[in-house]
């Protein structure tokens, strides 16, 4: 699996907007269905307390004269709302007087013993305890008891209309982030894409085009102001390097000019020396000529000297 | 209470008069007397028994309870006269022969005609009791219901065997 910090942005953004749309949604129906269930549960037990009310004001009679198949035969009306599982009514000292069972109810169940208006909420039943108040005085108690199946095909309608909310909206989400992630997924793919190219072809004279004045525009606004500085800095370079080699060969040049001229003077130097040598060598062999012919002299003078003096 | 009464399984079970007497006490909150009725006749309401009593002490029960707001005492009279103050009279098995004078002399009055006598309510009594397995029942004459001027209400028609005036 992915980490979400290695998928990309489009991913994260579409994944970041799923999950909030979908928390939210699913608090939202949270709420609902709650609010829903304890409303419906309220009107339950109004709807209850009515009805028991109806059939206490109907029995009157009957408890005050001691019928209980009047008492029974009121409380088959109950037959009419299916809902309605159980119901006795007692009389004022708490004896059973007329029982009521839907078709679907078991003979065995007993009925409670009868207590102050309340209700309860059990698992599959809601039981309500009504005095019967006649005359201002209390002649007896109604107890009944209806399921929950009412309350509880209302709760499954409103999960199932909930997760179909819940889907078509993060279908119509996803579409609608599909297309609108790409006004912030758009710049940046641009961007990388041009710092890719730029770093592959080293042209520092692309400029990335700036769609929004949002933070993404100035990204891309300082992108491509960090490119001019670049570019300047290339071209100042390049000013640069041309001056010093264009120095240089100046240098060059008049190097080997002096060169030249140094090699000029050299050469007469050479040749004045040979003239020196020459004339030296002339010289010198002017002196041993000289020697010689002092030597020369010297032994003629000596031969000369033998004639005269015999 | 009288309230008491109405319930057989309280022990010891009351008898078959103390049953009638909270009856009668009951039939008050069923039927609604004309007012000119019930502001007419003082303090108190009248509940007066016509020849012998077959009642005794079962009226103990519910002597001094309040209806309308007006102590309940009852009267006993061997003759008819100040007939005209009862709210309900009760008229004895021992009246048998005279009934129809006794009725006659009743025309234009607001009073409810109780009897547990066999074919009085069809001779013009409003409520006849009668025993079915043990049990008090009541039958209610609507002919002379309707004649009394008194509102008897459908609850109590309910649980009542309805009789009319013989032909």
């Amino acid at each position: 699996m992915l980490l979400f910090r290695d998928i990309s942005i489009k991913r994260k953004l579409i994944l970041i907007s799923l999950l909030t749309t979908g928390v939210v949604l699913l608090l939202a129906s949270a709420v609902l269905i709650t609010n829903e269930v304890i409303d419906f549960r309220r009107s339950m037990i109004k709807d209850l307390t009515v009805q028991a009310e109806i059939i206490g004001s109907n029995s009157t009679a009957a408890l005050s004269f001691n019928d209980q198949k009047a008492a029974e035969e009121i409380l088959s009306a109950l037959r009419a709302a299916p809902n309605i599982m159980y119901a006795t009514i007692y009389t004022k000292d708490g004896k059973v007087f007329a029982e009521y069972r839907s078709d679907g109810m078991k003979e065995d169940v007993l009925p409670p013993p009868p207590r102050e208006n309340s209700h309860r909420f059990g698992i599959n039943h809601l039981s309500l305890f009504h005095h019967i108040v006649f005359d201002k005085d209390t002649i007896g108690t109604i107890y009944i008891q209806s399921d929950l199946k009412e309350l509880y095909s209302r709760l499954k309608w409103d999960v199932g209309v909930a997760i179909i909310v819940m889907f078509v909206s993060l279908s119509v989400a996803f579409l609608l982030l599909s297309k609108l992630q790409q006004s912030i997924t758009g710049p940046v793919l641009d961007l990388v894409r041009l710092m890719q190219l730029i770093s592959k072809e080293k042209s520092y004279s692309l400029r990335a085009s700036i769609h929004s004045h949002d933070e993404l525009g100035s990204l891309a606004e300082g992108f491509n102001e960090m490119l001019e500085k670049i570019q300047k800095r290339d071209a100042e370079l390049e000013l640069h390097r041309k001056y010093l080699e264009e120095q240089v060969s100046g240098r060059t040049a008049e190097l080997s000019k002096t060169n030249e001229q140094l090699r000029q003077r050299e050469e007469e130097l050479k040749k004045r020396v040979k003239d020196l040598e020459d004339f030296y060598d002339m010289a010198v062999g002017r002196e041993i000529r000289m020697i010689e012919l002092k030597e020369e002299i010297e032994s003629l003078k000596k031969e000369l000297g033998k004639y005269k003096n015999p | 209470m009288s309230w008491e009464l109405n319930t057989y399984a309280q022990q010891p079970k009351p008898s078959e008069y103390e049953v009638k007497a909270a009856f009668l006490y009951n039939f008050t909150k069923f039927v609604e007397w004309p007012t000119e009725a019930t502001t007419d006749s003082g303090a108190t309401f009248n509940l007066c028994v016509l020849g012998e009593d077959p009642f005794g002490k079962a009226f103990e029960s519910i002597q001094g309870e309040k209806i309308i707001n007006k102590k309940l005492v009852i009267n006993r009279f061997k003759e008819l006269h100040d007939i005209e103050k009862c709210r309900i009279l009760f008229i004895s098995e021992s009246e048998e022969e005279r009934l129809t004078q006794i009725l006659k002399s009743l025309k234009g009055l607001h009073i409810l005609t109780v009897s547990d006598s066999e074919g009085f309510a069809q001779q013009g009594v409003i409520i006849n009791f009668y025993l079915e397995q043990n049990r008090v029942r009541f039958e209610i004459n609507v002919d002379a219901a309707r004649r009394s001027g008194l509102k008897i209400s459908s609850k109590l028609m309910n649980l009542a065997r309805i009789v009319y005036d013989l032909p």
